[in-house]
């Protein structure tokens, strides 16, 4: 069973096409991490799926309603914390948390001082005295608040120290534990990669991949690190699969793509001080796509 | 309508609403006070002045004839450039904070986010907006009965002044219907700002210019002053319902215009 259903969605404004294409699913009670750099199209897709935006071409479902046209339905099973967390400077952080629950119909109020305490907040005082920090702790409780189905986060960790960082994670794996899903965009790897079990990768408006983090991990790539490679001259022959990403004080470093076999067999024509082959972060994943796929 | 978000807008704008309010009632008392100290010749000297006579027309919507009693020029107060340009100034800000303030600020992403339609926050902030009226216009009324009381001047007619002040509220009734819908149409609160201050400069001069060149009287149909003439319900003891009319009509068709363009416009990201 999927939350959301995305198929050859398209978005554009006027000349600028901010989406082409895209496609994806989000299964029931995962994490789903929406990786791409800044202006890939993240954003976009998340505002298509709350209502915010209306799609130029394509279709968008969340829960099986139509995102646009059942948006109101869909809303009240959902909750949005936007990338660019704007909120109400002139209320209290309980103010603004008192008027969510009143907006969403009440039933959250002893979840959000549980929040408060968890991440923290001092949600007595006017928010336009909040740190930016602040800020976004008090609109990722009022996302938190109401224990809805789907939480959809754009870069939710985006001014959190470590330590809160840490406490929204462990609250997004409840929220799964508990049959919830999590859609969540990020473009900092390294969070998608400690939190979320599927992952789909966007570039300049389209889907590069997805898949589970794990799938995407075993496609074959390698990380490859070569080191004290003397023999090795200035432009040396690399075997077909091997991407260099780095050549520096004798230490090769790059990606290895498909079987490990005929990198094996290629190693042991060399001379070697050491030789380490692992799972690819993704970091080198990302980084390999768009050097695949951009330039 | 979510009752939360109309007492959320009542509560964001209450101060600038309590001292509109507050701003209209002194304003009214002290003109009485102005009009009790001046001596009535010295009025009817003024009001033949060709020039002066032809502006107060303009704004009384009739002209002022033969004694100038205190009712009557109790009138003006409900047309006074002060009192109007509080009304307009309060109208203006809080339907242009309301929607295309909250696209400006980004706190959209937050109001949109939250299961309410966004016809639904149209209409919530619209009532809001339509609940401040009578207290705008009870304000100008009562200000007329503290300034009455306090100077005196038992000879004005309370019962004439209620029903300009009712007619006053259809005023007001079209001024929230343009704000609104400027306000649901733009992207960026100034531009909505200046586009509803800019009508309401059309309106004033070409009310004001049609009294002194006869010429522009076809123009001046197009200017919401024309529908107010607060004179002629006090002549006629009646609401002037065909004005009342008009002025409901356009702001309706202003309002709907805005709900037709908020349901379904993009909010993009700021």
């Amino acid at each position: 069973m999927n939350v959301v259903e995305i198929h050859n969605l398209a978005k554009s404004y006027q000349d600028v096409v901010a989406l082409r294409d895209v496609s994806l699913t989000v299964p029931t009670g995962s994490r789903f991490g929406f990786l791409g750099p800044n202006g890939a199209g993240k954003s976009t897709t998340l505002r298509i799926l709350i209502g915010l935006l209306r799609a130029s071409g394509g279709s968008a479902r969340v829960f099986g309603l139509d995102a646009w046209g059942e948006s109101t339905a869909i809303r009240k099973r959902l909750a949005y914390l936007s990338g660019d967390a704007r909120l109400y400077g002139g209320m209290t952080g309980h103010g603004l948390l008192r008027f969510v629950d009143r907006a969403r119909g009440g039933g959250g109020w002893a979840e959000a001082l549980r929040l408060c305490e968890r991440f923290e907040l001092a949600a007595e005082r006017k928010i336009r005295s909040y740190s930016k920090g602040m800020r976004q702790k008090l609109a990722i409780i009022q996302a938190l608040m109401h224990k809805p189905e789907l939480l959809i986060l754009d870069e939710p960790t985006s001014g959190l120290d470590p330590l809160m960082q840490q406490a929204l994670y462990d609250e997004l794996r409840d929220a799964t534990a508990e049959g919830r899903t999590v859609l969540f965009s990020s473009h900092t790897l390294s969070e998608v990669e400690q939190l979320c079990d599927q992952v789909a990768i966007v570039r300049s408006g389209r889907i590069v991949e997805a898949g589970t983090t794990e799938s995407l991990r075993k496609r074959a790539l390698r990380r490859v690190v070569l080191k004290h490679c003397n023999q090795l001259p200035e432009s040396f022959s690399t075997p077909e699969g091997l991407t260099v990403h780095g050549t520096k004080n004798g230490t090769v470093t790059g990606t290895w793509s498909g079987p490990v076999d005929p990198l094996i067999a290629w190693l042991s024509t060399l001379q070697l001080d050491d030789v380490s082959i692992s799972q690819p972060s993704l970091e080198d994943l990302f980084a390999t796509y768009y050097r695949e796929q951009g330039d | 309508m979510n009752v939360a978000l109309f007492l959320k807008t009542l509560r964001d704008h209450r101060v600038f609403i309590i001292g509109g309010c507050f701003l209209v009632v002194l304003f009214v008392v002290v003109f009485l006070f102005a009009i009790d100290s001046l001596p009535m010749e010295q009025t009817e000297v003024w009001m033949n002045v060709p020039w002066i006579k032809s502006l107060i027309s303009s704004l009384m919507g009739s002209e002022m004839t033969g004694a100038f009693e205190t009712s009557g020029m109790a009138t003006f107060v409900f047309t006074h450039p002060v009192v109007l340009a509080v009304v307009i100034a309060l109208v203006f800000s809080i339907g242009s904070a309301s929607l295309v303030g909250e696209i400006d600020r980004g706190t959209i992403d937050l109001l949109a986010s939250l299961p309410i339609s966004r016809s639904s926050i149209y209409v919530s902030v619209s009532t809001a907006l339509i609940a401040c009226g009578p207290m705008l216009c009870v304000s100008l009324w009562g200000g007329v009965l503290i300034g009455r009381w306090l100077t005196g001047q038992s000879d004005i007619r309370m019962d004439d002044l209620a029903l300009v002040a009712a007619q006053f509220f259809f005023v007001y009734v079209f001024l929230c219907g343009m704000a609104l819908g400027v306000s649901a149409m733009c992207s960026r609160r100034q531009v909505a700002l200046a586009i509803c201050f800019g009508v309401v400069l059309y309106a004033f001069t070409v009310n004001v210019l049609s009294a002194f060149w006869p010429a522009l009287e076809i123009v001046s149909y197009s200017s919401f002053f024309r529908y107010y003439g607060p004179l002629k319900i006090v002549e006629a003891h009646a609401v002037q319902w065909g004005s009342v009319l008009v002025l409901t009509v356009a702001g309706a068709v202003l309002w709907t215009a805005g709900l037709l363009v908020f349901r379904s416009r993009d909010f993009p990201s700021t």
